[in-house]
C-alpha cells in the first residue's frame, strides 16, 4: 500500500476547505467587529490624536483602526471566509450527493446498527401485515423506495426529506450572494448629496466619500418643502415635492418623504435633512464717519460687489443665531488679503461697529427659505443582497427543519405471528424523528390489531 | 392608562410564577409547577391584552402606531416573547422545571422596563424614520429571536447545574421528572439557538431593508448593527461547531452563555455604552 503524497494545490484546497478555518474565520470577524465598536470609527483625525497621542495614533492608523471595516485586511478576512465557504462546500458536495445516490442496500444487517431500532410482535398474519407495511411505507416515506421480498420475509426501505442535505449549500451560497451583491454596491454604486432650496434646480451632486461633483445625466428641481408636527411639537413628517427635468421638460414629478424614497433610472433620492435658508437678502452699508446709508441685495450665490467695500459672499444663513434672532455670516474681501468673516444680527444693527472699519454692514430684511438635503443613491447590488437574505432564510428553513429521514422495515413471518422491526436514520432532529418513529409504531400496532 | 396598569399587575405576577418555580424544585412539589405553568399562561394572557390595548391607546391618542417602539415598549415585547417561547418548549417537552431559569428573565425586563427611572413608558408619537411596516416587522423578528436566544440561555444554564449534579439513577426520581434529561436539554438548548439564529437573521435582514428605505444603506457598520452581526457570528460559531465538529452539550451551553451576553449587549448596550442609530428615540 502506498502513501500518496499530497501535491501542494490539495495542501491548499483542505486548509481552505477545513471548518477548523471557518471557526477561526467566523470568531476572527466577530472579534475585530467588537474592536471596531469599541474604536469609535470615522471620526476627526484631530479626536484620535488627542486622545491616543501621537506613537498609538500612527500605529492605528496605518493598520487603518479608524475605518476598519473597510481596511484592506478586514476585507482580506472576508474575502477568505468567502473562499473557505466555497472550499468547504467543494469538499463534501460530493460526499452529500454520494449520501443521496447510493443505491439502498437492504439485508439484515441494517436492522443492528441504528439508533433507532423498535421491534413490535403482532399476531396478524405476515401477508396482511405486508400490504399494510407496503402501503404506510410508499404514502409517509415516499423517496427511493427499495422492496425485497422472500418467503416469509419483506425487508422495505423509504426516504423523504433528502433537500436538507443540501441545506447547508444553500445558505452558503446566499451569503455569497449578499458579498457579491456588497461588491458590486461598492465598486459600481454611489452615495452622493443634494441640497436644493425651493424652487431651485440642479442635475449636479457630491459624492459622499471623496466630495467630488458628479452629474446625475438629468436634473431634478425643489418644488416645495414641508415639515409637519404633532401636537406635542415631534416632528411627523418631511417632505420633498421633486420634479425630474430631462430634456429641458419635465417628465416625472414626486413626493419624497422619509422612509418613502423615490427612484428614477436606478438613482434613488431620500429625504435626509432639511434647514432654512435666507434669500433675497438686503444689507446697508454706511460710512463709518457717517454718511448717507445704500441698501444693497445680496446674490444668494455669487460674490456681490459693493462699492467701498470690495467683494461680499454669502457663508450662512441662521434663522436664530445663538437665540438672538436671525443673522448672517459673510466673507467680506476688502483690502487685506485674506477675506473677513463677518457676523451681522438683524436685531442689532450697531453690532458690525465693533470691527472698526471704514463702513458698517447691517442686516436689513431677507426672506425665508426652506432647502432639502437629499441623499442620492445608486445601487447596482443591492438585489442581490435581497436575494441573498431571502435565499438564506429558505436555506435555514430547509437545513433546520427539514431532515432526511431514512426508513428500514423487516417484517417476519413467525408460527404465532409476524414481528416487524423499524430500523431509522436521521441527519438531525433526532428528537423529532423518535417521536415520529414511536408515532409510527404505534399507529401500524393499533391499525393492524384494529382491522383483526 | 388601563394598560400600564395590566403590566405593572403582570411584572408582579411574573414574579410570582418564577417562585413558585423555584419553591417546586426547592421543596419537590410538583403540584407547585403546575400552578405556575397555569398562572404563567394566565400572565402571558393579560400581557397580550395589555400590548393590545396599548396600541389601540395609542390610536385614541391620535397617533396609533404599533407597540414596539421606544425602549420600554420592546422591554414588555421581549418579555412577552422569552415567556411565549418558553411555554411552547415547556407544553412541547413537558417539563416545567425549566421555568425557574427562564421566567427570571421575563420579570427583570418587565422589573425593568418599569421601575428604571430613565425609561419612560408614556406613549409617543412616531418620529418619520419609525414610520415603516419594515421597522414592525424588524422589531418582531429580533425579539423572537432574542427571546429563543434567552430560552437557550436559561436552558444552559440547567444543563450546566445538571451536569454538577450527580444523576440520579431512578426514572421516578423528581429531579429527573421535573428536570429534563442532559442528553434532552441539550437537543433543546440546540433547538432554541436554531430558533433564535432564524429570527434574528431575519430580524437583520428586514433592519437592512428598512435602513436601505430610510436612508439609502443597508449596513452602516453603526455599533447596534455590528453587535447583532456579532451575535449572529457567535451562534453560527455554536452551530458550526455543532453540525461539523460535533462539539457537546457542555460547550454548546458554555458557548450559548456568551452568545446571550452578545444579545443583551446588542440589545441594551449602545443605550449605556455605544450609542448609534438606534440609540432609541435619542436620533
Amino acid at each position: 500500500m502506498s502513501i500518496k503524497k499530497k501535491s501542494i494545490g490539495e495542501h491548499v484546497f483542505d486548509f481552505f476547505a477545513s471548518v477548523r478555518l471557518s471557526l477561526i474565520l467566523l470568531a476572527g470577524v466577530a472579534a475585530v467587529s467588537i474592536l471596531g465598536t469599541l474604536i469609535p470609527q470615522g471620526e476627526e483625525p484631530e479626536l484620535y490624536a488627542r486622545y491616543l497621542g501621537p506613537r498609538l495614533f500612527d500605529i492605528f492608523e496605518s493598520l487603518g483602526f479608524f475605518d476598519m471595516y473597510h481596511a484592506p485586511w478586514f476585507l482580506f478576512i472576508l474575502l477568505l471566509l468567502a473562499l473557505n465557504l466555497i472550499g468547504c462546500s467543494l469538499k463534501r458536495f460530493p460526499k452529500t450527493m454520494g449520501i443521496l445516490k447510493a443505491p439502498v442496500r437492504l439485508d439484515e444487517g441494517v436492522f443492528k446498527k441504528d439508533e433507532f431500532h423498535y421491534q413490535i410482535k403482532l399476531d396478524t398474519s405476515f401477508e396482511r401485515v405486508k400490504t399494510f407495511l407496503t402501503d404506510v411505507v410508499a404514502r409517509r416515506y415516499p423517496n427511493r423506495p427499495a422492496q425485497d421480498d422472500s418467503p416469509g420475509k419483506l425487508m422495505l426501505y423509504g426516504e423523504k426529506g433528502g433537500l436538507s442535505r443540501f441545506g447547508p449549500y444553500i445558505i452558503h451560497t446566499s451569503v455569497l450572494l449578499i458579498f457579491i451583491g456588497a461588491f458590486i454596491g461598492t465598486r459600481w454604486g454611489f452615495e452622493g448629496r443634494l441640497t436644493l432650496s425651493e424652487g431651485e434646480r440642479s442635475g449636479l451632486i457630491h459624492l459622499k466619500q471623496t466630495d467630488l461633483p458628479k452629474e446625475l445625466g438629468f436634473s431634478v428641481r425643489c418644488d416645495k418643502f414641508s415639515v409637519s408636527f404633532y401636537e406635542n411639537g415631534m416632528p411627523k413628517e418631511y417632505r420633498t415635492d421633486l420634479s425630474v427635468i430631462e430634456g429641458g421638460r419635465v417628465v416625472e414629478k414626486a413626493a419624497v418623504r422619509v422612509n418613502d424614497p423615490f427612484t428614477y433610472k436606478g438613482i434613488t433620492f431620500y429625504q435626509s435633512n432639511y434647514g432654512t435658508m435666507g434669500d433675497n437678502i438686503t444689507l446697508g452699508v454706511r460710512p463709518a464717519a457717517g454718511g448717507e446709508e445704500k441698501i444693497i441685495k445680496l446674490d444668494p450665490h455669487m460674490e456681490t460687489p459693493v462699492p467701498g467695500v470690495g467683494l461680499i459672499k454669502l457663508v450662512n444663513f441662521y434663522p436664530n443665531l445663538m437665540k438672538m434672532g436671525p443673522a448672517v455670516k459673510l466673507a467680506v474681501a476688502g483690502d487685506a488679503e485674506e477675506p473677513e468673516p463677518v457676523v451681522l444680527f438683524q436685531k442689532a444693527p450697531d453690532f458690525d461697529k465693533r470691527r472698526q472699519a471704514k463702513y458698517i454692514l447691517t442686516l436689513k430684511n431677507f426672506t425665508e427659505r426652506y432647502y432639502t438635503g437629499l441623499q442620492v443613491n445608486s445601487d447596482p447590488g443591492v438585489w442581490l443582497v435581497w436575494l441573498g437574505c431571502g435565499i438564506m432564510v429558505a436555506g435555514f428553513l430547509i437545513t433546520f427543519y427539514v431532515s432526511h429521514r431514512r426508513i428500514y422495515v423487516l417484517a417476519q413471518s413467525q408460527p404465532d405471528g409476524t414481528v416487524i422491526t423499524f430500523s431509522g436514520r436521521v441527519n438531525r432532529n433526532k428528537l423529532a424523528f423518535k417521536k415520529e418513529l414511536d408515532r409510527l409504531c404505534r399507529t401500524v400496532q393499533a391499525d393492524l390489531q384494529k382491522a383483526e | 392608562m388601563a394598560s400600564s396598569y395590566i403590566l405593572s399587575v403582570v411584572t408582579f405576577a411574573y414574579l410570582t410564577c418564577a417562585t413558585l418555580y423555584l419553591f417546586s424544585l426547592v421543596f419537590k412539589k410538583s403540584f407547585l409547577a403546575l400552578i405556575a405553568t397555569v398562572i404563567t399562561w394566565v400572565t402571558l394572557g393579560g400581557h397580550t391584552l395589555a400590548i393590545i390595548l396599548r396600541w389601540v391607546e395609542s390610536y385614541q391618542l391620535g397617533f396609533g402606531h404599533a407597540p414596539f417602539s421606544n425602549l420600554y415598549e420592546s422591554l414588555v415585547f421581549f418579555a412577552w416573547t422569552i415567556t411565549l417561547v418558553y411555554l411552547l418548549v415547556e407544553k412541547k417537552t413537558g417539563h416545567r422545571a425549566m421555568g425557574v431559569f427562564v421566567i427570571p428573565i421575563s420579570f427583570l425586563a418587565m422589573a425593568y422596563a418599569s421601575f428604571s427611572p430613565d425609561i419612560s413608558s408614556k406613549i409617543v408619537p412616531l418620529i418619520p424614520a419609525l414610520k415603516s411596516n419594515w421597522l414592525i416587522a424588524h422589531v418582531i423578528t429580533c425579539f423572537l429571536g432574542y427571546a429563543g436566544f434567552a430560552t437557550s440561555c436559561g436552558l444552559s444554564l440547567m444543563f450546566l447545574l445538571r451536569t454538577n449534579h450527580p444523576e440520579t439513577g431512578s426514572q421516578d426520581s423528581f429531579w429527573v421528572r421535573l428536570i429534563p434529561l442532559s442528553q434532552t436539554l441539550e437537543e433543546l438548548i440546540y433547538q432554541t439557538i436554531l430558533i433564535g439564529f432564524l429570527f434574528l437573521t431575519i430580524g437583520i435582514g428586514t433592519g437592512a431593508i428598512w435602513a436601505h428605505t430610510a436612508w439609502g444603506t443597508y449596513w452602516s457598520w453603526d455599533p447596534k448593527e455590528t453587535w447583532s452581526l456579532i451575535t449572529w457570528l457567535i451562534y453560527a460559531f455554536i452551530l458550526h461547531g455543532r453540525m461539523a465538529r460535533g462539539w457537546s452539550g457542555k460547550t454548546m451551553a458554555i458557548l450559548s452563555l456568551v452568545g446571550f451576553m452578545a444579545v443583551l449587549f446588542t440589545y441594551l448596550g449602545d443605550k449605556y455604552l455605544v450609542p448609534g442609530l438606534h440609540s432609541y428615540g435619542a436620533k
